[in-house]
C-alpha cells in the first residue's frame, strides 16, 4: 500500500515537472532566453538569432584565426575587425566565429540562417578553408565535435526545444567522451596516405616545447595527411557548396594562410606537394558548384604568424599578418565585385 | 551505467519495484543480476574481473575459516591479495610502471622497454578491489565469519549503487543487510530519492559547470594570469567535492530506497580546521580503509614517533597512487603526507599557542584562520591532482606567482574580460556562485538542524516546490557536455 502511495506521488511529481517545463519553455521563456544561461554552444545559437536583427549583407564565418591576437601585438584588433574597417561603410558585416569550427559546423549554420531568412539570395557569405582541418586529428578530435551545436541547429520542433537539454544530459552513453578520447589516442597519423604512427605518439604534454624532432612530428601530425574525395570533410564541403548554389547565395571561399617557410624547413618539399594535392581536391570540389577559392595559403611569411604563442604550428596571425590578409581580402572582394568600392 | 543517464533513470525504478514485489529469498539474486547488468552496460567483458575477484575471495575466505594454523591462513590471504592486487596492477599500473622504468633506465642509457598492455581501465576496479580485500583481511584477523552463500558474497562485491565509485563498504556493515529482508518504508524511500535528486543536481548543474571553467584554464595554464589560475584551482576544489559527493549521495540514496544503509563518505571537508580533520571528512570510506588495513598493520600509533611519521607518509603515498597511475597523483599524496607529518610535529606548538589567552578568547577568528589555511593547503595539493602533467602543474604555480598583476583588473572592462575568459559569461559566473552558496547553505542547515527533520517540518507545498525547482534546474541548467564522474577513472 505504501509502495503504491509512493509510486502515485512520483507519477504526480513527474506530471507537475512536465507541466512546469512546458510552462517555462513555451510561456515564460519562449525564445532561447534560457539557453543563453546554459553553455557556450547554445549561446552561439542565440547569437545567430540576434544576427537576424542586424540584417547583414555579409556574413563571415570562421575559426580561431579570425579571433586570435598575438601576445606581442600592439594593434590588438582581430582579423574580423580589420576586415570590417577595410570594407565600405555601406555594408553590414556580421562575424560568426568559433575555435575549431569547420565546414561541418558551417553547413548546418548556413542552412539554419537560410531557413531563418538571415541569409538570402542577395547576401554574401565568406567561408575560409583551413587546410589543417582536413585531417583525422581535427575531424575526429573528441574536443572539437560540436554535436550539440549541430543538433540544436537542425532540430527546431517544439518538443526538442523543451527537452533537448535533458535528452542530451541524460542521453549519452556512459563514459562516451572518455571512450572517444581513448579511441582518438589510437587514431592513425598519416603521412600523405601512409600511416606513420598513432595520435598518442604525436600529441600530449610531451609536446609542449620545441625541439627539432618535436617540431617535425608536430608538422607531420597537423598538416601531412593526404586526403581524397571520400574524406568526410570534403564531402561536407561538397554538400555545402551545392546548397549555396541551389539557393543562389553568393559565397567567397579562401584558403587560410599557412606557414610554408617553417613547415618546409622541417619536412622539406613533401609539405608543398601534400598541401598542393590537398588544395587540388578541395578546389575541384568547390569549383564543381561554380565557386572559386581565393588562394592565400602562401600569402604570409613566417614572421607574420603567431603560432609560437601556442604549442603547435597553426594559422594564427600577428598584427602584420592580419593587416596583410585583411587588405588582400578586401581588395579581392572589391575587384571581384562582391562589394562595391 | 552512469547515474546521470536515462538508463539509470529507468533501471532504478525497475530494480526498486522488483525488489519489493519479489519474495524476500529471491531479492538478493535479483539484486545480483541487476548489479551485473549495471556494470556490464559499460564493457561486458570486464565483468569477468568481478567474477574472478568474487570466486577467489569467496574460496580464500572459506579456506581461511577452515584452517586454524596461521601459515595456512596466510597462504590463502596471499592468494587473495595476489589475485586482487595483481589484477589491479595489470589493468591500472602496469603501463605506468613500464613507462616510468623506461624513463629512469633511459637516463643511464639502458632504455629498458617492456611491451605495453594498452588496456582500458576497468571502471571501479580500485573500489571493488579494496572492498573485497577487506572481506578476506577481516576473516584472516578473525573479525568475522566467512559468508556461506556465494551469491550473497557476489552481491557484496558488486552491489550496484557503490560498485564503481564507493563508498567502499566493510563486510560487517554491508553483508548482513544483503539478506534484503526490509519491508518498503515510505520515509526511507522518500529520503533516498531526495538524496538521489540532490546528488544529480550537484553533479549535473554545479560540478559539470565548474568542470568547464577548470578545463578551460587547466588545458593551457600558460595563457592565464595569476587570479584566473587561482579561480580555476578553487573551482576545481569545489568541482571534485561536488562531483564525488554527488556520486556518494546518489549511491547512498539508491541503496536507502531498498532499505540498505551505506556509510557516509563526506562531511563538509572544506570546513576542516586541519589536514587530519580534512581526511576525517573527505572520502571517509577510503581514509578509514587505509587506516584499518594499512596504517594499523604498519604499527599505527603504537610505534616510535619517527616510525609513526614514516607510516603516515607511506599511507598517503599509497593513497596518492591509488587515485591514479601517474606521478602527479603520487606527488599529491606525498604533499598530503608531508602536511600530516608537519602537523604531527607541530602539534605541541599548536597546543601551546592555543593556550595563549588572547587566542583562546578570539576562537572564531582562530577557527576561521585554521579553516582558511587548511583550504589553501588542500588547494595547493589539488593543483597536482588536476594538472595533466608536472610541467602543467609547475606552470600553474609559476603563473600564480609571476603573472600576478592585480592592477590589470582595476577597471570594469578588464574585470568583464576576466569573467569571460574564465567563466565564458557573466550569467554563467552568477549561476556558479549562486549554486555553490546554495549547496553550502543547505549543507550547513543539514549539519545544524538535520535536513530530514527540516523537510518533514516544511509544508507539503514548500517541499514539493524544492523538488520541482531541483528537477527543473537539472533539466534547464544542467551542462550538456557530459562529464563522467571524476572518481570513475580511479
Amino acid at each position: 500500500m505504501q509502495l503504491l502511495k509512493f509510486m502515485i506521488k512520483i507519477i504526480f511529481l513527474f506530471v507537475i515537472v512536465m507541466l512546469m517545463q512546458v510552462l517555462l519553455r513555451c510561456v515564460l521563456f519562449p525564445s532561447n532566453a534560457l539557453d543563453g544561461l546554459s553553455d557556450n554552444q547554445e549561446s552561439l545559437v542565440k547569437a545567430i538569432d540576434n544576427i537576424r536583427a542586424e540584417k547583414p549583407n555579409i556574413i563571415y564565418l570562421g575559426d580561431s584565426v579570425l579571433n586570435s591576437v598575438s601576445k606581442s601585438d600592439e594593434d590588438r584588433r582581430k582579423l574580423s575587425v580589420m576586415i570590417d574597417d577595410k570594407i565600405n561603410d555601406r555594408y553590414d558585416v556580421v562575424y560568426f566565429t568559433h575555435w575549431a569550427f569547420t565546414q561541418r559546423e558551417y553547413f548546418p549554420l548556413v542552412k539554419y540562417m537560410h531557413r531563418k531568412g538571415i541569409l538570402n539570395a542577395d547576401d554574401v557569405i565568406i567561408i575560409p578553408i583551413n587546410m589543417r582541418a582536413f585531417s583525422n586529428h581535427w575531424y575526429y578530435n573528441p574536443n572539437w565535435q560540436f554535436d550539440d551545436f549541430r543538433e540544436i541547429l537542425d532540430n527546431e520542433n517544439c518538443f526538442y526545444k523543451m527537452f533537448h537539454r535533458s535528452i542530451t544530459i541524460f542521453g549519452k552513453e556512459m563514459d562516451a567522451e572518455n571512450q572517444q578520447k581513448d579511441e582518438s589516442l589510437m587514431m592513425p597519423v598519416m603521412y600523405d596516405m601512409k600511416q606513420v604512427g598513432v595520435y598518442k605518439d604525436f600529441e600530449g604534454s610531451d609536446y609542449k616545447d620545441y625541439t627539432d624532432e618535436k617540431m617535425k612530428k608536430k608538422i607531420v601530425f597537423h598538416y601531412m595527411q593526404g586526403i581524397d574525395e571520400s574524406f568526410p570533410l570534403v564531402m561536407v564541403l561538397d554538400d555545402l557548396c551545392r546548397f549555396l548554389k541551389d539557393n543562389e547565395i553568393c559565397a567567397v571561399f579562401y584558403y587560410t594562410p599557412v606557414d610554408y617557410e617553417i613547415c618546409e624547413q622541417y619536412v622539406g618539399m613533401d609539405f608543398t606537394k601534400i598541401i598542393s594535392d590537398k588544395k587540388a581536391i578541395i578546389t575541384e570540389t568547390v569549383k564543381r558548384s561554380g565557386f572559386d577559392i581565393l588562394d592565400y595559403s602562401r600569402l604570409c611569411t613566417t614572421d607574420m604568424f603567431s603560432w609560437k604563442d601556442n604549442i603547435y604550428p597553426n594559422e594564427h596571425l600577428n598584427e602584420k599578418g592580419r593587416k596583410l590578409l585583411s587588405e588582400r581580402l578586401a581588395t579581392d572582394m572589391k575587384s571581384s565585385g562582391f562589394v562595391l568600392d | 551505467m552512469l547515474f546521470n543517464s536515462f538508463q539509470f533513470l529507468i533501471f532504478l525504478p525497475c530494480v526498486v519495484s522488483l525488489f519489493f514485489l519479489l519474495p524476500v529469498r529471491i531479492r538478493p539474486y535479483m539484486l545480483l543480476g541487476a548489479s551485473y547488468v549495471f556494470y556490464m552496460c559499460w564493457r561486458p567483458e570486464y565483468a569477468i574481473l568481478l567474477v574472478i575477484s568474487t570466486l577467489v575471495d569467496f574460496f580464500s575466505g572459506k579456506m581461511m575459516a577452515r584452517h586454524s594454523k596461521r601459515a595456512r591462513r596466510v597462504k590463502y590471504l596471499v592468494l587473495s591479495l595476489a589475485t586482487n592486487l595483481g589484477l589491479l596492477f595489470a589493468f591500472k599500473y602496469y603501463d605506468f610502471f613500464e613507462r616510468s622504468l623506461f624513463a629512469i633506465t633511459e637516463i643511464f642509457g639502458w632504455g629498458l622497454h617492456f611491451p605495453e598492455l594498452n588496456v582500458l581501465l576497468p571502471v571501479g576496479i580500485s573500489f571493488y578491489t579494496f572492498q573485497t580485500l577487506s572481506y578476506t583481511i577481516d576473516i584472516f584477523r578473525n573479525k568475522m565469519e566467512p559468508e556461506t552463500n556465494i551469491f550473497k558474497f557476489a552481491l557484496y562485491v558488486s552491489f550496484f549503487p557503490q560498485l564503481v565509485a564507493g563508498p567502499i563498504e566493510r563486510p560487517a556493515n554491508l553483508l548482513p543487510q544483503l539478506d534484503c529482508k526490509s519491508r518498503f518504508d515510505y520515509d526511507l524511500a522518500v529520503e533516498g530519492l531526495r538524496l538521489v535528486l540532490w546528488g544529480l543536481f550537484k553533479k549535473v548543474v554545479v560540478a559539470d559547470r565548474l568542470a568547464q571553467v577548470v578545463d578551460n584554464v587547466y588545458s593551457a595554464p600558460e595563457n592565464f594570469s595569476s587570479i584566473e589560475l587561482i579561480i580555476a584551482t578553487v573551482a576545481f576544489a569545489f568541482q571534485i567535492y561536488y562531483d564525488f559527493s554527488a556520486y556518494s549521495d546518489i549511491a547512498i540514496g539508491s541503496a536507502r530506497i531498498i532499505g540498505i544503509d551505506l556509510m557516509q563518505n563526506f562531511n563538509r571537508p572544506y570546513a576542516s580546521q586541519s589536514i587530519k580533520e580534512f581526511w576525517q571528512r573527505w572520502h571517509i570510506s577510503l581514509s578509514t580503509w587505509f587506516r584499518d588495513y594499512v596504517y594499523i598493520p604498519l604499527g599505527g600509533n603504537r610505534v616510535t614517533q619517527y616510525r609513526r611519521l614514516v607510516n603516515v607518509f607511506v599511507v598517503f603515498l599509497v593513497s596518492g597512487l591509488w587515485h591514479g597511475a601517474s606521478w602527479t597523483f603520487v606527488v599529491w599524496g606525498a604533499i598530503h603526507g608531508l602536511y600530516m607529518v608537519t602537523e604531527i610535529l607541530l602539534s605541541p606548538v599548536k597546543e601551546q599557542l592555543l593556550r595563549v589567552k588572547r587566542l583562546s578568547q578570539s576562537k572564531y577568528i582562530v577557527k576561521f584562520c585554521r579553516i582558511f589555511t587548511t583550504f589553501i593547503l588542500v588547494n595547493i595539493a589539488w593543483v597536482f591532482f588536476r594538472a595533466d602533467s608536472f610541467p602543467d602543474a609547475f606552470e600553474v604555480f609559476k603563473g600564480v606567482v609571476f603573472r600576478c598583476d592585480v592592477l590589470q583588473y582595476a577597471n570594469a572592462a578588464s574585470c568583464v574580460e576576466l569573467i569571460h575568459r574564465v567563466f565564458f559569461s557573466t550569467a554563467n559566473m552568477c549561476i556558479i556562485i549562486f549554486m555553490v552558496i546554495f549547496i553550502e547553505v543547505m549543507s550547513l542547515v543539514d549539519r545544524r538542524h538535520g535536513m530530514k527533520r527540516m523537510f518533514i517540518r516544511f509544508p507539503l507545498l514548500i517541499r514539493w516546490s524544492i523538488y520541482v525547482f531541483l528537477i527543473l534546474a537539472i533539466m534547464n541548467l544542467g551542462v550538456v557536455k557530459k562529464e563522467a564522474f571524476i572518481y570513475f577513472q580511479f
